[in-house]
């Protein structure tokens, strides 16, 4: 194979041993205790007062989501790498694709959810038990843009790919971006539904605010992963659906349109590629990425009121 | 506000959560528009099934205490906080129970006011 291949297999091995040691040394430097620092940081962004009784909700909160949103992150680097070795033996040539980025979010996504599957329910006991009768909703938690992005992104998706299909396209990339943009606004939006109704029995003020603080920082992982990823599913429906109206306005054979036309039309496409397939997906990654660690006050609590006798 | 549940007691789980929020609307605790919890985030912080705390709303919303509307949720009833005079009515109702059944037990006055007391204390 070496004599086949000669340098580009080289090339391979060699990256794909890089990538393996890097893997090896952030799952490595993951799984270290959590620090004071990472406690401080959560402390900051959620404005929580760290007390001896809630310090351990938040460690374990760090723990837990650090570690499933490395192992989803490197499930996505270990799946893109596959795929740089199967075109690197199929043709015979190295490939790095931007779509390697929106893979690697859609991993540090589905490490989030997987974290928050993880979160062990309350164990209730034999004994009386109780709950605030406060409604948690997911504003109190995270910025209005965890629900409203999600959906606005979800519709564009979802519409473009209509409007492909409608306009006569069998483009599977458009219809899968379209779909892809509206699945991943659903199930942004159920995890957070998931997140907020997760038991949590009445707790003294310092713990339910460290408790809030937990809800709030994955709120916003999950959140920011959701729109992160709906900008650039999205963005590729549309930039799909935009080619492939354009194309049917010039008509079934471009040959008829003048060469005035053609240079617009070729003007527009690359127009609509470096916009839509470059500059909104980079955006959305970019975007994600800091909503997810913008800060959030938790709330505060106020008095308990027992129920009448 | 705060609801309590005990698993042990004789009484069903769903009808402490129905008592205690008719108690609450009928005190004036919970006022008409106020929100209560979505039936999952109750039924998971009580660890209690779902089933259980969907009986009970909707025992409350059957008595027109709550309303259910798919966008807000369940929300207390206009107009269903019990005035001064019928919250009189009803502990005097309460009282009159409460001293039937200290007879039927035999218990002297003294020690079932010391028992009301206590309740009131806890």
């Amino acid at each position: 194979m070496v004599s086949t291949f000669g340098a580009p297999l080289m090339a391979l091995l060699a990256l794909v041993t890089i990538l393996t040691l890097f893997a090896v040394l952030l799952l490595a430097q993951r799984l270290r205790p959590v620090e004071r620092a990472e406690v401080e940081e959560v402390a900051e962004l959620s404005d929580l007062d760290v007390t001896i009784d809630n310090v351990g909700l938040v460690v374990d909160a760090i723990a837990r989501t650090r570690l499933w949103r490395t192992v989803g992150v490197l499930v996505a680097v270990a799946g893109c790498v596959g795929w740089v070795v199967v075109v690197a033996m199929r043709e015979q040539r190295l490939t790095f694709e931007l779509a390697f980025l929106l893979w690697g979010l859609i991993g540090y996504w589905a490490g989030s959810v997987v974290a928050e599957l993880r979160t062990a329910q309350t164990d209730p006991g034999d004994g009386p038990r109780t709950a605030s009768l406060e409604r948690r909703e997911l504003t109190d938690y995270v910025g209005s843009w965890a629900a409203v992005w999600p959906r606005r992104l979800g519709l564009a998706g979802a519409i473009a790919g209509a409007l492909a299909l409608a306009t006569g396209s069998r483009d599977p990339w458009v219809i899968g971006f379209g779909l892809g943009a509206a699945a991943i606004s659903v199930a942004g939006l159920v995890v957070a539904q998931y997140v907020l109704e997760r038991s949590r029995p009445d707790l003294a003020p310092d713990v339910a605010a460290a408790d809030d603080a937990v809800r709030s920082r994955s709120l916003h992982a999950i959140g920011g992963a959701t729109v992160g990823i709906g900008i650039w599913a999205a963005s590729i429906a549309v930039a799909g659906a935009i080619l492939t109206l354009a194309a049917r306005a010039v008509g079934d054979d471009p040959s008829v349109v003048l060469a005035g036309e053609a240079q617009l039309l070729g003007g527009l496409y690359a127009l609509v590629l470096v916009v839509f397939c470059v500059v909104l997906p980079i955006t959305g990654f970019v975007v994600g990425r800091r909503l997810g660690r913008r800060p959030f006050p938790v709330r505060r609590r106020d008095s308990v009121v027992e129920a009448p006798a | 506000m705060i609801l309590t549940v005990d698993p042990s007691s004789a009484v069903p789980p769903y009808e402490q959560i129905r008592a205690q929020l008719e108690a609450m609307v009928a005190s004036g605790t919970l006022e008409a528009g106020d929100r209560l919890p979505s039936i999952r985030q109750l039924a998971h912080d009580l660890g209690l099934a779902t089933g259980t705390v969907a009986r009970a709303y909707a025992e409350l919303e059957s008595a027109g205490l709550v309303v259910s509307r798919r966008r807000t949720g369940t929300v207390v009833a206009d107009g269903v906080a019990a005035s001064p005079s019928e919250r009189r009515r009803r502990l005097s109702e309460a009282a009159e129970q409460y001293a039937r059944a200290v007879a039927l037990l035999g218990v002297a006055p003294d020690d079932a006011q010391a028992a009301v007391l206590r309740a009131l204390a806890r």
